[in-house]
Formats: C-alpha cells, sequence, structure tokens
C-alpha cells in the first residue's frame, strides 16, 4: 500500500475536524473524494501534505510504509507526496521559475539525481507548460502573483508534473475551470497515472470524473468515510446529493451537487 | 522642536523602549563639541582650497553654526528615535592624506567586488576619505560627462564650485551637516552637461579600512544635471571587516530642466561603523528623479533624502529598503519639499528586522500653498524576522494646498506561515523557503532598477544579503 491511513482523528484549536478516517490507496490507483462542504477534505489533504496548524490526536499514516507523520512538510515532498492546493498562494516577489527550479532541484536531490541545470530545466518546463496549456511568460511571473483562477490550478498541475510525485493529492483543482481547462488538467492528471503512481481526486463533481475515472470513491462527512464504492457511487451523488448516505433529508449544507 | 509637523501616524511592534540610554548622554554635547573640534584641528592646516576666501567663509559660517547647534539629541523631535550621541562621544579625527595606504589591498579587493562596476563604468574612489586616483576609472568618462575630486577641483578650477556648494542646503539644518561643511575637504563633483546622456551608472566610491584608530571620514559631494541631460550615480558606502569608521557624508545634487536622473545609495558599511547621510536633491522644471537607497551595514546609520520639488511638473520616485540584523540600528528619513504646482512625489520604503535591530523611517512630505494638482504617495512596509526587532514608522504630511492627492501607508507583518507551507510543500527546505520569502518581500524595491546590467547585480547583492538574514532563527 502506497499511502496507508488508519484510523485518523484531528483538530484545531481544540476542535475535531477528522473523527476516524480510514484510506487505503495503492500504487496505481486513482481514488476520488467527495463530500459536502466543511466535511474535512481539504484539511486531511492539508495535513497529509504537513501542514503544522492540525494537531492530530489519534492514529497512523504509513507513506511507502514509512510514518508520514513525523515527517515535515517539505520531507514529504521530496519523498514523492503532492497536493495541488484549493487555493494556491501568491508569492509576490518570487518568479516561477526559480521557485519551481529550487522544487525540482531539491526533490532530484532527494531521490539522488543530478540537479537541472538552467538549460535543462528550461527544456523540461517548456514541455511540461504546453502540456497544461500555459504560455512560457508564466515562468517569469511572480508563483500565482495575478494569476486568474483557471491559470492557478494549471500552474498546480504544472508543477505537479515537474516533481513527478509517487502520490498526487488534487483539492478541487477542477472548481473554477472552464470546459478546456478541465480537459487540458484531466490530461495532464493521466499522463502522471502510471502503476508506481496514485493519485486522489478531491471533487464535488463527476465532470473531472468523466476524464480520469477513479478505481474507488469515498464520501467524506463530518470527518468520517461515511461510504466507499466505485465510479458509480460519484454519479449517484450527483443525481442524490449527500442525504441519503449521511442520513438527513438534506446534508443541510450548500452541496453544489449539480454541476452548472 | 518643530510643532507644525503634525504627526498622523506611528506604529510600533515588539517589545522594549526607544532611544533608551538617551538621557545619559544628553549631558554631554558640549564636550562633544570641544573634544571633536580639537581632533579636528590637526587637520584644518591641511583642508583643500585653504587660501579661498569664499570657501573659507563658509567653512567658518558652518563652525559657527556647529558650535551653536552641536549634534543631535533624541530631544529633537527628528532625531527622537536615532540615539547618535553615544558615536560621537568619542568622536575620532578625520585621517590625513599622507596617512592613508591608497594599496591596501583590503581597499582594493572591496572595489573590484562592487556590483554594477563592469567596465568601462566610471568610477571615482575614495579611501579613508582621500581621492584614491589608482583605485579610480575616470578615463572611462563619457562625452558630456565631467568627474572630479573636489579637492583637487578646488585647487585646479574653484570657481566652478563657488556658489554652487551648500547652495540648496537648509541653513537651519542639523549639526552634522554644519560639521560637514565646516571640515569639508574632499568628495566626488560630477557635472553633466545640458542635452548630455550617460547610458553608464557612474559609480562613487567611499571605502574605509581597518586602522589602529577610530576615524571620521566625511564625503563631500556635489552633483549637477545640466538640462534635458540623462545619468545615474551609484554612491557605495562599505569598508573592510573592523574598520572603526564614523562617516558623515553630504551630497548635493541639482537637476536642471528636464533632467532625468537616476541615483542609487549602497550603504553597507561594516559592522562597527557609523553612517550619517544627506542627500540634498534641488529639481528643476520637468526634472524626473529615481531614487534607491540601500541601508544594510554600519551599527548605526541615518540616511536622510531631502528633495525639493523646485520647478512645475518635476517628479520623484523614491525607493528604499533596509534590512538589518543583530542589534543594528537603521534611520531612513525623507524630506520631500512640493514646492511648484503638479509636482508629484512617490514614496516605497521597505524594512526587514532580524533578530533586535531596529528600523525607523520617517517620510515627511510638504505641499506648499501654491502647489496644487499635487500626487504624493508613500508606503512603508516592514517585515519583522527577529522576536525583539522594532519597526518605527513615522508618515509627516503638513499640506497647505487644497487640490492634492496624497496617499501613506505602512504595514509591519512577520513570515506569512500560509506561503512558507505552500513552498514547503514542493519540497524546498525551511531555511530557503524563509530566504525566498524574505527577498520576495525585497524583490519589488529592486524590480524599478535600471539598466538591467546593474538591476541583475545590485538584485544579486540584495539575495546574499537578505539570505544571511532570512538563514537566522529558523522555526524547523
Ligand atoms: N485553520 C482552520 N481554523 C479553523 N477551522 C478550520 C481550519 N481549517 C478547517 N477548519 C474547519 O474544519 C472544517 C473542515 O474544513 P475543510 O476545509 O477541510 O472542508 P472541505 O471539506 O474541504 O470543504 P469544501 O468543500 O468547502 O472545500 C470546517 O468546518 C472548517 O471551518
Ligand atoms: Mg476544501
Amino acid at each position: 500500500m502506497l499511502l496507508r491511513i488508519h484510523d485518523l482523528h484531528a483538530e484545531i484549536d481544540g476542535k475535531p475536524i477528522l473523527r476516524g478516517i480510514d484510506l487505503e490507496v495503492g500504487a496505481g490507483e486513482v481514488h476520488a473524494v467527495m463530500g459536502p462542504n466543511g466535511s474535512g477534505k481539504s484539511t486531511l489533504a492539508q495535513l497529509l501534505a504537513g501542514r503544522e496548524v492540525y494537531t492530530v490526536t489519534r492514529g497512523e499514516v504509513t507513506f511507502d510504509g514509512k510514518n508520514l507523520l513525523e515527517m515535515p512538510a517539505d520531507l514529504r515532498a521530496r519523498e514523492g507526496l503532492f497536493l495541488s492546493f484549493q487555493y494556491p498562494i501568491e508569492l509576490p516577489g518570487i518568479a516561477n521559475s526559480y521557485f519551481l527550479k529550487a522544487a525540482v532541484n531539491a526533490v532530484r536531490r532527494h531521490r539522488g539525481l543530478s540537479e537541472l541545470d538552467a538549460v535543462d530545466f528550461l527544456i523540461a518546463a517548456r514541455a511540461k507548460m504546453k502540456l497544461v496549456g500555459l504560455r512560457e511568460d508564466f515562468l517569469h511571473r511572480s508563483v500565482n502573483e495575478g494569476f486568474s483562477g483557471g491559470e492557478k490550478k494549471r500552474n498546480e498541475i504544472f508543477q505537479m508534473a515537474m516533481l513527478e510525485p509517487r502520490l498526487a493529492i488534487l483539492d478541487e483543482t477542477d472548481s473554477g475551470l472552464d470546459v478546456d481547462a478541465l480537459r487540458t488538467v484531466a490530461e495532464g492528471v493521466n499522463s502522471l497515472r502510471s502503476p508506481d503512481r496514485a493519485i486522489v481526486v478531491i471533487t464535488h463533481y463527476q465532470r473531472l470524473l468523466d476524464y480520469i475515472v477513479p478505481d474507488k470513491t469515498h464520501v467524506l462527512a463530518g470527518g468520517r468515510i461515511v461510504r466507499s464504492g466505485g465510479p458509480d457511487l460519484a454519479r449517484e451523488v450527483e443525481e442524490r446529493g449527500y442525504g441519503w448516505i449521511t442520513g438527513t433529508a438534506d446534508s443541510g449544507e450548500s452541496v453544489p451537487v449539480a454541476a452548472a | 522642536m518643530d510643532h507644525r509637523y503634525r504627526r498622523f501616524g506611528r506604529e510600533r511592534a515588539g517589545g522594549g523602549g526607544v532611544g533608551e540610554g538617551a538621557a545619559a548622554s544628553m549631558g554631554s554635547t558640549s564636550d562633544i563639541r570641544s573634544s571633536l573640534v580639537e581632533r579636528f584641528e590637526r587637520s584644518t592646516g591641511q583642508l583643500a582650497g585653504a587660501r579661498l576666501g569664499w570657501l573659507d567663509a563658509l567653512r567658518q559660517e558652518a563652525r559657527t553654526r556647529f558650535d551653536q547647534i552641536g549634534v543631535p539629541g533624541v530631544r529633537d523631535e527628528d532625531w527622537k528615535y536615532t540615539n547618535i550621541a553615544p558615536a560621537l562621544r568619542e568622536l575620532p579625527g578625520p585621517v590625513l592624506a599622507g596617512e592613508v595606504d591608497f594599496a591596501s589591498r583590503a581597499a582594493r579587493a572591496l572595489v573590484e567586488g562592487l556590483p554594477g562596476l563592469a567596465e568601462p563604468a566610471p568610477a571615482i574612489v575614495f579611501v579613508d576619505g582621500h581621492f584614491a586616483p589608482g583605485l579610480s576609472r575616470l578615463d572611462a568618462s563619457v562625452r558630456g560627462v565631467s568627474i572630479s575630486s573636489l579637492r583637487e577641483l578646488l585647487g585646479r578650477d574653484p570657481d566652478r564650485l563657488q556658489g554652487r556648494l551648500g547652495k540648496f542646503l537648509p541653513s537651519a539644518a542639523h549639526g552634522l551637516i554644519a560639521l560637514n561643511s565646516a571640515f569639508l575637504d574632499d568628495g566626488a563633483v560630477v557635472e553633466i552637461s545640458a542635452g548630455a546622456t550617460c547610458n553608464q551608472p557612474i559609480h562613487l566610491v567611499f571605502v574605509s579600512t581597518r586602522r589602529e584608530e577610530p576615524f571620521v571620514s566625511q564625503p563631500r559631494n556635489v552633483i549637477v544635471a545640466g538640462d534635458g541631460s540623462s545619468a545615474l550615480v551609484v554612491e557605495h558606502y562599505l569598508g573592510e571587516e573592523g574598520a572603526r569608521v564614523l562617516t558623515n557624508t553630504v551630497t548635493e545634487i541639482e537637476l536642471g530642466r528636464s533632467a532625468a536622473f537616476g541615483h542609487v545609495r549602497l550603504q553597507r558599511e561594516p559592522a562597527g561603523a557609523f553612517h550619517v547621510a544627506r542627500v540634498q536633491i534641488e529639481q528643476g522644471e520637468g526634472s524626473a528623479l529615481t531614487s534607491h537607497a540601500f541601508g544594510f551595514g554600519a551599527a548605526l546609520s541615518r540616511t536622510e533624502l531631502a528633495v525639493r520639488l523646485g520647478g512645475e511638473n518635476a517628479e520623484c520616485t523614491l525607493h528604499g529598503l533596509y534590512a538589518v540584523h543583530g542589534k543594528q540600528h537603521v534611520d531612513h528619513h525623507t524630506m520631500v519639499d512640493h514646492a511648484a504646482p503638479r509636482t508629484r512625489s512617490n514614496q516605497l520604503y521597505k524594512g526587514v528586522l532580524d533578530d533586535d535591530s531596529r528600523g525607523v523611517f520617517t517620510g515627511r512630505v510638504l505641499v506648499r500653498a501654491l502647489a496644487q494638482k499635487i500626487k504624493a504617495m508613500q508606503t512603508n512596509p516592514v517585515l519583522l524576522l527577529g522576536d525583539g526587532a522594532i519597526a518605527e514608522t513615522r508618515p509627516q504630511l503638513e499640506i497647505y494646498a487644497d487640490d492634492v492627492a496624497c496617499n501613506h501607508g505602512a504595514s509591519i507583518g512577520r513570515i506569512n506561515e500560509e506561503a512558507m507551507f505552500y513552498l514547503r510543500s514542493r519540497g524546498i527546505d525551511p531555511r530557503e523557503a524563509r530566504r525566498l520569502m524574505v527577498y520576495g518581500f525585497a524583490a519589488e524595491v529592486v524590480e524599478s532598477l535600471v539598466p538591467e546590467a546593474l538591476r541583475e547585480s545590485i538584485g544579486a547583492l540584495v539575495a546574499s544579503h537578505v539570505g544571511t538574514l532570512g538563514a537566522r532563527g529558523l522555526l524547523a
């Protein structure tokens, strides 16, 4: 198992958010995670990536057999974990190219590979930018600064493509994308699919899952995975909402179920 | 104290008192005065242009002024947060020309390592306050530009300086300016003829060496940019590690009509140095000034930039970056005088304060009654890295006209943890992530530098300087 989460409980400021998550993701698999707003999806994703604001109160997480929770965020990334942020942050004054080259080389050093020089980096970057439909001038702009919502998401996938992670967690990478961008992003993700990699896609919509067909789908509600199934589960959620799973007629929250 | 100046805001962060230790030093101002003058006597016989009547009168007047007002103390509103007295208590005298080792390897190495000093840019170099022809590159002169040592020019062609020296310095200015005038001896004189365009930056370099005794260095620079001219001058202040120097420098700049002038100041004095500077700029009609002031070095520094927008449509862009650590104290003080209609000023001063350092920014903007249709902007964002660091920011707006667009803002913040997490989530270790964050904060000040070659070399210098700050006090 590449990722094994067992009975994970986490809180912030004494407020429990994750209340016993169990999830196993094997190499080569794609999992979709859905769930109402505020159910804890981003919390789980950020916690896995090493965000320190959450306190784990119970449970274990192993990544390729290693205790993930003991590793600082940057080590997790070098070990091959990647998070595509729901809200990528802007970094004024830091050039995208400089930032990404530093990241790529940090990861390469860790893997025992030689560092990319400026030319090799540029060649690799050009190819991947084309893949995700970003113009080259985005390399010279500050990271995410003034990028449109969709451009930020493409930039996340561009980074993912450059870093070649073993486990990619995509937190609502599809939100705010137009139809073409959605397809481009999906192609970017699919190009990464391989027998030794795994992908966890957090989404509210079936749309993305038409392109990236998941092996398994999970519904997270109230900090727990309340139901798991195959690709059909996503379609069912899209049609019926979450009420039938969570046990209320309506989830009580504004769940953008039907895609606009 | 000057009560005319209204104080619009002041923000403090961190703990600790400001200006502590001030009381102890207050009684000693007159001692400072007498010991100071005593130590200077040795040099008076050797001062440049000693036989020139007008220069003698200028020095005498300044000396009288200094005797009246002495050195500034923290009781002066303008010096409230910067206590210079301890630096002056043991005020050393100047080094005589004959005592300077112009062949000093350390000085040569420092000059050769200067950012942006690629051939064939002209450079005039001073060691411990004295012109060093062997280290200078004046043969690289550009057409329409003349660069000389003040001392030499006073010997060769003093008429060119009569009426220019001190022309725009306000007589009420503080005692250290008077001290500079009273013993003025050497410095750089740069004259750019009307219509001349100089594409190469002109470098003025002031190097201090490690000497047995502490000493004072008082460069006096004069820059005249003729009508319609275009040029860029870079002032470098630096020194050998361990040099115990008090630099007290004055630069007078006059911009003719429609002149476009760039001024860069790189204050990178060694850790034991004290640095006091006044840059006095007079702008003619339609002239444009772009100033970049970097304050990185010295135990204590105070840099004053006074700009008088004296002609219609004159504009100035004042960018500054101060970045210090340890117990360093840095004070940038700008004064913009909108003395004519349709003048514009735009100030961006950024501060990075690590450890227990202190950074003071005072931005005074005066809009005179007749100066209508004015635009004056000012911002002072500060990044606090050290737990003991303190930032003072004081916008002072004094506005007598009514058609004025005026804006000021200041912010004091710490490293954004969310941004740190983003960087780390890409595999970048905390040390590098922090370095990137600090550089990213500072970069805005560098981005407006032209030409590109200078922007790149100063950018690299800024990156390596703030990198040493970013590496301290790591979180994880
Ligand atoms: N830093 C934080 N401080 C306080 N509360 C937080 C914090 N992070 C998350 N929470 C709370 O935890 C709960 C789960 O939030 P989370 O962002 O994980 O939801 P989500 O499932 O990703 O929702 P969405 O679908 O809207 O993105 C919410 O109630 C949220 O307010
Ligand atoms: Mg979320």
